[in-house]
């Protein structure tokens, strides 16, 4: 392969083929080829029989264009030598691809289809083929018979199994095609073309609807997670408040107890000399021991009020003064006490940087009541005489 | 100028017979055609190239019928004629 052959090996060849002395097929090349360079020089043409036609073919001037300089320039007129293999030849040569013969291909396949066709193992892609089959439904004109295969083609396809699909698809593109085959030998009404496109409407309608139904499946399941997420979040923070404020209701019971605690021992030592009372004391410690150990749970509990400590919190890009405020006070429009808490650090409420870090102050403070729904009132006011700062 | 005038000329120049030079002529094309076959190049110095060129597939309307045809890919023998034999006919 990709060898060349020189004058002198193909003198050998020669000679091994006519059985020849080289010397002789030597002289007999060299003249050959000889005459044919004289011949063609002269402006002759050469037939060899065997070998093909060499032609000498006059070329005109034309006219060009330097492409570094950009000048106008002629490019003379010349003769060039055209070579045409003889048919023996030719065909001899063409051997490895003897056996294949031109195929006729049908109107209406694309040329992405070939390519197709050709590589029919990649073809899996379903998108492509919706995509061809779309082009195949608007380019064939379908016709009264054809209504019924575009709408078995519609329902099928809607039972959405997809490997069915792609054979279904080949065959309601036969039946088309047959069907086209047939029918365009009579006679076209206007009817027809009108019939085409409610038909092509209808096809694109019914796709359409398939989209916007996806879509809106799409729309309900994003609902969908929204609505669990929001109840998530609802549930968490309201537990999260129903603790505290429970425990806020057992602090007080607890010191109650604690107080009872306290009055019992004192009658139980004064009588301190009989064996049942010496019974009650030691009931009465047991009932001391419990309530201090409630009480250590409570203090325990204690540190999660917002009302005992200083609670901080920080800004971020997800969390506003807002967030901030329904999630300690349960109401996000007590924003404003937690703003004034940190006016000193804090600019216009709403250009906070994130990673500010603000105290949140405990409503007693400010002597609000998140669930008075004229404290609210007042906040939002004070909300509004904050922006009005800023303006 | 046609096979038999070559032929003669040929034979008139190397003193032989036209038989002779016909045998030797036909053989030259199988010789040819069975290198470019297995894709070698045939280079006769001062006259030119025989090389095998793959034309690839390709689809082409019939012209008459204006049928859509898949024609295959073939091989054929292209000459590539020597600056000096181009500078020659010029």
């Amino acid at each position: 392969m990709n060898e060349k052959i020189t004058l002198p090996s193909l003198v050998a060849l020669l000679s091994a083929k006519t059985g020849k002395t080289k010397k002789q097929c030597e002289d007999f090349l060299r003249e050959f080829f000889n005459t044919l360079v004289d011949t063609l020089s002269a402006g002759d043409n050469v037939r060899v029989k065997g070998l093909g036609t060499f032609k000498v073919i006059p070329v005109e001037p034309r006219k060009s264009v330097n492409v570094n300089t950009g000048e106008q320039m002629e490019i003379p007129g010349h003769n060039k030598i055209v070579f045409v293999p003889a048919k023996e030849l030719a065909e001899e040569v063409n051997t490895p691809f003897a056996m294949f013969e031109s195929v006729e291909l049908p109107d209406d396949v694309t040329d992405a289809e070939v390519e197709e066709e050709v590589n029919e193992d990649m073809a899996d892609n379903p998108e492509e083929i919706d995509k061809n089959e779309e082009i195949l439904i608007v380019e064939t004109p379908v016709q009264n018979t054809t209504e019924e295969t575009v709408e078995n083609y519609v329902i099928k396809e809607e039972e959405g199994k997809e490997e069915e699909e792609e054979e279904k698809k080949e065959e309601t593109v036969e039946e088309e095609q047959n069907v086209n085959n047939v029918e365009s030998t009579e006679d076209g009404d206007k009817n027809e073309e009108d019939e085409i496109d409610q038909l092509v409407e209808d096809v694109e309608r019914v796709e359409e609807s398939r989209k916007n139904y996806r879509f809106i499946l799409g729309f309900a399941c994003g609902v969908a997670c929204a609505a669990l997420i929001c109840l998530g979040a609802y549930l968490l923070f309201f537990e999260k408040w129903s603790n505290i404020f429970t425990s806020e209701k057992a602090t007080p019971v607890i010191s109650e107890s604690v107080e009872t605690v306290k009055e019992k021992p004192m009658p139980s030592t004064a009588i301190a000399e009989s064996d049942s009372i010496a019974k009650e004391i030691a009931s009465d410690t047991k009932v001391s021991d419990k309530n201090e150990k409630s009480e250590v749970d409570a203090e325990n509990i204690a540190p999660t009020q917002p009302s005992d400590k200083k609670v901080y919190d920080t800004i971020s890009k997800t969390r506003y003064l807002t967030t901030m405020a329904k999630e300690h006070y349960g109401n996000f429009n007590l924003w404003p006490y937690i703003y004034e808490e940190n006016k000193a650090i804090l600019g216009h409420p709403d250009r906070i940087r994130p990673g500010t870090k603000v105290v949140i102050p405990s409503l007693s403070k400010y002597g609000i009541d998140p669930k008075n729904p004229e404290d609210i009132r007042r906040a939002k006011n004070k909300g509004v005489e904050i922006y009005a700062r800023y303006q | 100028m046609d096979n038999k005038t070559l032929i003669d000329t040929i034979a008139g120049k190397i003193g032989k017979t036209r038989e002779e030079v016909t045998e030797m002529i036909d053989a030259l094309g199988i010789v040819i055609a069975d290198t470019i076959k297995d894709g070698d190049i045939v280079a006769i110095p001062s006259v030119g190239t025989f090389e095998p060129k793959l034309r690839a597939e390709r689809i082409a309307v019939h012209p008459s019928s204006g049928k859509r045809l898949l024609v295959p890919p073939k091989l054929s023998i292209y000459f590539k004629p020597s600056t000096l034999l181009k500078q020659k006919i010029r």
